[in-house]
């Protein structure tokens, strides 16, 4: 009895027609007051604080005529000042939270006001229907990837080598760098900043080297270098001790972006800045040569003038050199002295493997450079021996391709290419088709594809 | 005598090889063609430059401009789909087949010969309808100068020839049979089925349905159909009934192996369109292994005497067509030799021939043998051996036949050798078979 007499107060609340004297109420009243239940408690749920509505009790009313006057004392609500929306409400000028409550409703029911109201768009925009093409944002390792795109990572070596033969020239010429200091019996330390090796004015100096400079190996199987002259040796120590110039800058800026703003400088350099430049260093190098060793001669300082450097580095203003190959007079001497050349003297061996890993941009792991004796080791450890050629394309080269009676297939000569040879394969295909069968195994996948199509 | 200018005659064979054709039709709304496949590459000089004489020692190749429509096309699909619409392979790929070229090597075919003619000799007409791609024109000339050169061969050697060992020895020498067997001896293989992906240097045609292979679904074989036994008109085709036909009309109506010829120059001059009604049929039917290979061998012949001049198409037939070896006193056959004989003797005025037995053995045994000898008065004209006398003296009359009509002089001139350079002597040719 008590869910019906319930029910009922329900029913008499909303004005339900009851039967008088029974408290039966049939199915579909219960259904419609029930309805009307969850519609009045959802309408009472969603509004926020009934109590300062309009109409409700109006305590201020009884508070004055409690206290007889106009101004009672205490609060205005003494159960709590209106709650943290209804404030910022109040202050966003929203004077009726009911109101609010309205508008939203409204904008919900008509989205092109919202579209008009939000923020103003380009004359370009075009309301989106499908996620295609639009900014992905917050995925698995999202955030790294926007931090990785602001900071990319700049490791402390230079970018590598690719070409095999750019490498054996800067292990040639690091060795030759190397002997020409010990035999000057400088400090085996080399500027690291040397520029792009086969980019700046260095053509000359290493054709130099390469046609100039050789090794000899004595009995006791240490190598020497031996070069022409002696001026080729005071270039190429001259080219490699560290400039005080440099030194200088480095001692007052040691701040890492200046350095960096001013390698990149180095690179922008054009090519009459840049033979100045090394003229210039020349120069400063023959000096500084002069002051530290007192057996070169200061004859080299006129013979190292810039207007020699000027025309020997004519040629290079006229041709863009290619950065993925280089011309064959630069290439290292065809003779291989110099691959066996000991390394044994670990002085040496760390000086060379150093400036290769400068000029090359290629670590070798700590544990090979034990095993490294000689330049030909280290050279296994930064080439890779060239891919040997394939059999169609040693024939392709041989004078039996040009015979024309002979072909000579690049790929393996399937069935499906003596079928095509003697026109078969179509009708083939067409006979497999008209079964629905696919012709080739790598067919079926673009077959489903056009039929879904 | 002066050597006629082929090249300069030769326009109408060697036209330059565009393709207006159906192929274009049949493609244009498909993909869009780069312009310059309608002028494929040709064998012959193009219009404006047929006025110029072309320099003897030349190879063709040399002075041509060869266009290169691949290098149009972007990719290897396109180009690969373009030569798939072809009907028979582009002229350009004949010099990326080594098939063809080892096939032109192993012939021996002069240098002046191109390889494009070449493969334009292995496409029948049943393959590609078109006759500036096709050999039909090529193999025309060839069947004219094979027949030339075989039946001067054969005449001038044998100059007492009956007309049936005529047509017979014309026919062991350069009929289908014989051609379809060089073919094969050539090594010249057959491809599956034409069109423009098949490598230039096999033989394409459109292969006839074999006459025993059963239609599709049914028991029936292919040439037990009522309708391949009939043509359109609703005449039978197969086992025409034909009538006898005396030798002396086959000498005049036939083709050189005395067979009727079904259409006539004078019936293409009447009605053109039966030229096409038959290559259309030609082309739905196809043809026989045989035919095609026949007509590639007429065809080269032919490509050789347009290429190469007179020399060249007659060491060619030489070496390919003459080497071969006949037995002529095989081709015989009489129905009554003593008679025969005896007219012969009559028409030539000797005595009438007399029989004699000039030696026997074992006349009582079960396996006697006869000799005997025919005489024309003191002359013995032949001499033949049997197990009875009237087998003897059979064979001594075939062999008395035989001996006069397989005269040869020693040195014959063939009237070909004065164009080509030599005297012109008359030959002797006799007046052949006597008429019973």
């Amino acid at each position: 009895m008590a869910p019906a007499s319930r029910i009922g107060a329900i029913a008499s609340r909303t004005s339900l027609h009851t039967t008088s004297g029974s408290s039966y109420t049939c199915l579909q009243c219960r259904l419609l007051s029930y309805r009307a239940a969850q519609k009045s408690n959802s309408s009472t749920k969603h509004l926020p604080s009934r109590r300062h509505a309009s109409g409700f009790i109006n305590t201020e009313k009884w508070r004055k005529k409690i206290w007889g006057s106009e101004n009672p004392p205490g609060q205005e609500d003494p159960y709590g000042a209106p709650g943290a929306l209804d404030q910022r409400r109040r202050e966003q000028g929203v004077e009726d939270p009911e109101q609010s409550a309205k508008e939203v409703e409204t904008s919900v029911e008509d989205p092109d006001d919202v579209e008009e109201d939000v923020t103003p768009r380009g004359p370009h925009y075009k309301r989106a229907t499908t996620w295609e093409g639009l900014e992905r944002v917050g995925y698995r390792n999202w955030g790294k990837e926007q931090f990785d795109e602001n900071y990319p990572f700049e490791g402390f070596m230079d970018p590598k080598l690719e070409s095999r033969e750019k490498i054996v020239t800067a292990v040639h010429r690091a060795l030759v760098e190397v002997f020409a200091l010990k035999q000057a019996d400088f400090p085996l330390v080399m500027d690291y900043d040397a520029g792009d090796v086969f980019l700046d004015n260095v053509d000359d100096f290493l054709l130099r080297l390469a046609k100039e400079a050789r090794f000899e190996i004595d009995a006791t199987g240490e190598g020497h270098l031996v070069l022409e002259d002696q001026e080729l040796q005071e270039i190429i120590v001259g080219s490699v001790t560290p400039r005080e110039d440099a030194d200088e800058e480095d001692e007052d800026s040691e701040d890492d972006i200046q350095y960096v703003e001013e390698r990149e400088e180095d690179r922008n350099l054009k090519e009459g800045e840049n033979s100045e430049r090394l003229a210039q260093k020349e120069v400063g190098d023959a000096s500084r040569l002069e002051t530290s060793s007192p057996a070169i001669e200061p004859q080299v300082v006129e013979i190292e003038s810039p207007a020699e450097f000027e025309t020997s580095d004519q040629p290079v203003t006229d041709e863009i050199p290619n950065p993925s190959s280089i011309p064959d007079r630069l290439l290292p001497p065809v003779d291989n002295h110099w691959r066996n050349v000991s390394l044994r003297n670990p002085e040496i061996k760390f000086a060379v493997l150093k400036r290769v890993m400068q000029l090359t941009g290629i670590r070798i792991p700590d544990p090979d450079i034990a095993n490294i004796t000689n330049p030909k080791l280290l050279l296994a450890h930064l080439v890779k021996k060239p891919k040997p050629k394939k059999l169609a394309e040693n024939l392709l080269a041989n004078e039996v391709a040009e015979l024309p009676n002979v072909q000579i297939w690049e790929r393996r000569y399937t069935p499906i290419h003596k079928e095509k040879e003697i026109g078969r394969w179509k009708i083939i295909e067409q006979e497999l088709e008209k079964r629905g069968l696919p012709a080739t195994g790598d067919r079926i996948g673009s077959r489903s594809e056009a039929l879904n199509v | 005598m002066k050597a006629l200018r082929l090249l300069r005659r030769s326009g109408s064979v060697l036209s330059p090889r565009t393709r207006p054709c159906c192929f274009i039709h049949q493609t244009q709304y498909r993909n869009p063609l780069p312009l310059n496949i309608f002028r494929l590459q040709s064998t012959a000089p193009a219009q404006y430059q047929s006025a110029i004489e072309r320099e003897d020692d030349l190879e063709p190749g040399e002075t041509e401009p060869t266009e290169d429509f691949f290098h149009n096309a972007p990719t290897q699909e396109e180009r690969e789909s373009i030569l798939s619409q072809l009907p028979s392979p582009h002229p350009q790929h004949a010099h990326k087949s080594a098939r063809l070229s080892a096939l032109h090597a192993r012939l021996m075919l002069p240098p002046r010969l191109p390889l494009e003619t070449l493969a334009r000799c292995l496409v029948d007409p049943s393959a590609d309808i078109d006759p500036h791609f096709n050999n039909s024109s090529l193999s025309i000339l060839g069947y004219d100068l094979l027949g030339l050169y075989t039946s001067e061969a054969v005449l001038c050697r044998h100059p007492r020839l009956p007309t049936e060992v005529m047509f017979a020895a014309m026919w062991a020498y350069c009929g289908p049979k014989t051609l379809a067997a060089i073919t094969r001896e050539w090594g010249v293989e057959v491809a599956a089925a034409p069109g423009g992906e098949v490598d230039p240097g096999y033989l394409q045609c459109k292969h006839i349905e074999a006459g025993n292979a059963s239609v599709e679904g049914t028991g029936v074989q292919v040439k037990d159909l009522p309708i391949l036994a009939t043509d359109p008109k609703g005449k039978p085709m197969l086992g025409e009934p034909g009538w006898r036909r005396g030798v002396s009309s086959r000498t005049v109506k036939s083709d050189h192996f005395g067979d009727e010829i079904k259409r006539t120059v004078l019936d293409y001059a009447e009605r053109p369109e039966l030229r096409q009604e038959d290559l259309q049929r030609k082309l739905e039917k196809g043809v026989t292994l045989e035919t095609a290979s026949t007509n590639f061998v007429r065809a080269l012949m032919g490509a050789v005497y347009l290429h190469a001049g007179k020399k060249a198409a007659y060491n060619f037939f030489k070496a390919h067509i003459l080497s071969r070896h006949l037995d002529f006193s095989k081709l015989f056959e009489f129905r009554q030799p003593t008679r025969d004989l005896s007219r012969l003797c009559a028409r030539e005025g000797f005595e009438s021939p007399v029989a004699r037995i000039l030696s026997e053995t074992g006349r009582k045994s079960r396996s006697p043998v006869f000799v005997v000898g025919v005489f024309a008065g003191k002359d013995k004209l032949g001499e033949g051996s049997g197990s009875s006398l009237d087998e003897a003296r059979i064979r001594a009359a075939v062999g008395a036949l035989k001996g006069w009509y397989l005269y040869s002089p020693l040195e014959v001139n063939v009237p070909s050798q004065a164009e080509r350079g030599g005297n012109w002597e008359p030959v002797m040719v006799d007046g052949g078979e006597v008429v019973v």
